[in-house]
């Protein structure tokens, strides 16, 4: 009987040794393969912008993800047709359709638009952030992210993510720009998309810490394998206009 | 109202992109109204008969674009209206062309839009382009028609263009036969790209450019082009003409060249600066020349001398104003600032040499299928420089496209 009280005790105890064994970078880890659970992947997005909780704007993108912070980022409403982003480690160009040609742009010019591109076509944290745990309370981890020795054009310096205490899922994120500023926040929601079994992020909720009353959201529509060849990774290819079957 | 507005959407987002495979058809209505306020002395003072001044302009632009596997098409129907004048329409095909695959290169045979070069308010290196970079107008711009050769490894990229192979050598303008040899690489800090074209007009141009990313809000960047001969349409002097007083000269190593860059400050303010030089617009020497012999030319309407002659001169005169950048030197300043949904442009072209310029105010709106552009233009400055000269004081412009 006496053995029987201490059981969920011991249970208690050896979540919380498990726990303990896992060191910060690898809780971030498992949280990256709730965005990113491929290294080669395709993943459709819907961005949604609110203002006074009233839909004001809608875009859709087609994000190619591939090893080593490589993306491309096909704008696929109407209006902006076309045009793409490629993110390739610290490199960015913007390309427009009629300028038929590539432009590059600063780390900071990722940040334009309503959700910029850096926060579509981020999927994971680990290779560019070391990770720290600076507490751990009744609902989440708090991580501490700072960006890797080396590792520039990030489109924020620090990230304040908040993990779920029993899947590390992330739920809660703070984004900091170099200057220390906070620059946004984001929730997290996590469930299943069509056709797969394992849990993923579904929907982000960015806020704007300036424009207060407005916010965005980034749907995660579906997500799949695909290898999109190397010869689209080249900002003078992408000139070309070449149509992307997928 | 509402369900009539949600069917018309449903309507569009059904048409929105025609897809049977790998066909994919797009249209886009660009409709462009502009509202013209003339100066007083306009035209340097030519009567409206001789020289129209249309208050009220527009044009109505339906663009289609198509593409099934290695072919692409863009091609437009235009109805061009001004006021007090006959309505215009016509079709053009801005591009057609067929891309392909051989022995490793990347192939294209057809009419294509070819752009190159850095810069916002002007691309040296851009000898193929076609549309002015200070239009207001949002349409497409017009290809040539050429043989086109790439070979991209890494980051790099090889490029021959021969454009309009069909012509004959001594032909003049856009249909100049050209061959262009382009190189474009990029490192970790920065794109390159260097280019040697030969025509028989210009001989050899050379040149090169660069973007270079200095900090993570901060670029900056330059090109240079060398062309062996330019020539430029000089009025002959003469104050009574009776025909047309241009004439072509010859001008041999002229140079066209730009600096300038980029600063992304925090919360989404942009800051475009420029500076650039171009050998083929007016030195001030030709600008003082020129606004001289106007002066005796509107001196001549107080004499014995027939008004019609006069003013046939007079408007032979303002046609050195009909171009593109009408000063050698140029400083240009863009300042935009994008919260959200909404971008707020406000751009300065200025001449210091005689401290004309071009202040445009401007805002562009993206909802979904629709877009609004739209603005003020003020030319003014010293009231000798050619800015000030130009016709128009100010302007009010807009396009609305429509994409389906």
């Amino acid at each position: 009987m006496k053995k029987l009280l201490f059981l969920p005790l011991l249970l208690g105890l050896s979540i919380n040794l498990s726990q303990a064994q896992t060191t910060p970078q690898q809780m971030l880890e498992t949280a990256d393969k709730y965005r990113l659970s491929s290294d080669n992947m395709q993943v459709s997005t819907t961005i949604k912008l609110y203002k006074n909780d009233k839909k004001m704007n809608q875009k859709e993108y087609m994000v190619f993800i591939k090893p080593e912070r490589k993306s491309l980022v096909l704008f696929l409403n109407p209006t902006e047709k076309g045009q793409k982003v490629l993110m390739l480690q610290n490199k960015f160009w913007m390309l427009m359709p009629k300028s038929r040609r590539p432009i590059r742009i600063t780390p900071l010019q990722k940040l334009l638009g309503e959700a910029s591109t850096g926060d579509i076509a981020t999927m994971q944290y680990a290779d560019d952030y070391n990770a720290k745990l600076e507490k751990t309370d009744d609902k989440n981890h708090i991580l501490w992210l700072e960006a890797k020795d080396g590792v520039e054009g990030l489109t924020y310096k620090n990230i304040r993510l908040f993990l779920s205490i029993d899947k590390f899922a992330p739920t809660q994120a703070e984004f900091y720009v170099s200057s220390g500023k906070l620059a946004k926040t984001a929730e997290f929601i996590t469930g299943k998309l069509d056709g797969t079994e394992s849990e993923s992020v579904v929907k982000m909720t960015l806020k704007d810490k300036i424009n207060k009353n407005r916010y965005t959201e980034v749907i995660y529509n579906s997500r799949k394998d695909f290898v999109l060849s190397n010869k689209f990774y080249n900002p003078a290819y992408l000139v070309k206009n070449p149509q992307i079957n997928y | 109202m509402k369900t009539k507005h949600k069917l018309l959407s449903i309507i569009l987002l059904h048409f929105s992109t025609i897809s049977y495979a790998e066909l994919t058809v797009d249209f886009s209505l660009i409709i462009q109204p502009v509202f013209n306020d003339y100066k007083d002395e306009a035209n340097f003072g030519v009567p409206e008969n001789i020289i129209p001044k249309p208050y009220k302009k527009s044009s109505q632009v339906l663009e289609i674009s198509s593409k099934f596997k290695g072919l692409s098409f863009l091609g437009n129907i235009k109805h061009d209206y001004a006021e007090d004048q006959d309505s215009e329409t016509d079709e053009n095909i801005n591009e057609i062309y067929y891309d392909f695959n051989l022995a490793g290169l990347e192939w294209s045979l057809g009419k294509k839009i070819i752009s190159y070069g850095v810069g916002y308010g002007s691309r040296p290196l851009d000898i193929f382009a076609t549309k002015s970079q200070q239009s207001t107008d949002q349409t497409s711009p017009y290809g040539i028609k050429q043989i086109g050769i790439d070979y991209f490894k890494d980051l790099s990229n090889i490029s021959l263009v021969v454009a309009n192979p069909h012509q004959e050598k001594t032909d003049r303008g856009e249909d100049l036969q050209s061959t262009a040899l382009r190189y474009f690489n990029s490192f970790e800090s920065f794109d390159m790209q260097a280019l040697i074209a030969y025509n028989d007009e210009n001989k050899t141009q050379a040149g090169a450019g660069l973007v270079y990313i200095l900090t993570d809000a901060m670029s900056v960047h330059s090109s240079f082009l060398h062309r062996k001969n330019i020539y430029k349409q000089i009025h002959n002097g003469l104050i009574l003409n009776t025909e047309y007083p241009y004439q072509n000269k010859l001008y041999e190593d002229s140079t066209k060249w730009l600096a300038g860059g980029n600063w992304m400050m925090a919360d989404k303010h942009n800051l475009i600066f420029e500076y650039w030089f171009d050998d083929l617009a007016l030195s001030t020497d030709q600008w003082s020349d020129l606004f001289n012999n106007v002066t005796q030319q509107q001196a001549l309407l107080m004499s014995p001398v027939p008004a019609e002659v006069v003013y046939n001169n007079l408007a032979w005169s303002a046609k050195a104003l009909d171009t593109e950048h009408l000063m050698q030197k140029n400083l240009y300043l863009r300042y935009e600032y994008s919260p959200l949904d909404i971008k707020i442009q406000n751009a300065l072209l200025y001449a210091p040499d005689d401290a004309g310029f071009i202040w445009t105010t401007s805002f562009e709106k993206d909802l979904q299928s629709f877009k609004i552009y739209g603005g003020v233009r003020h030319f003014g400055g010293d009231e000798k420089s050619v800015y000030y000269k130009l016709p128009i004081k100010n302007q009010l412009f807009m396009t609305a496209t429509i994409n389906f």
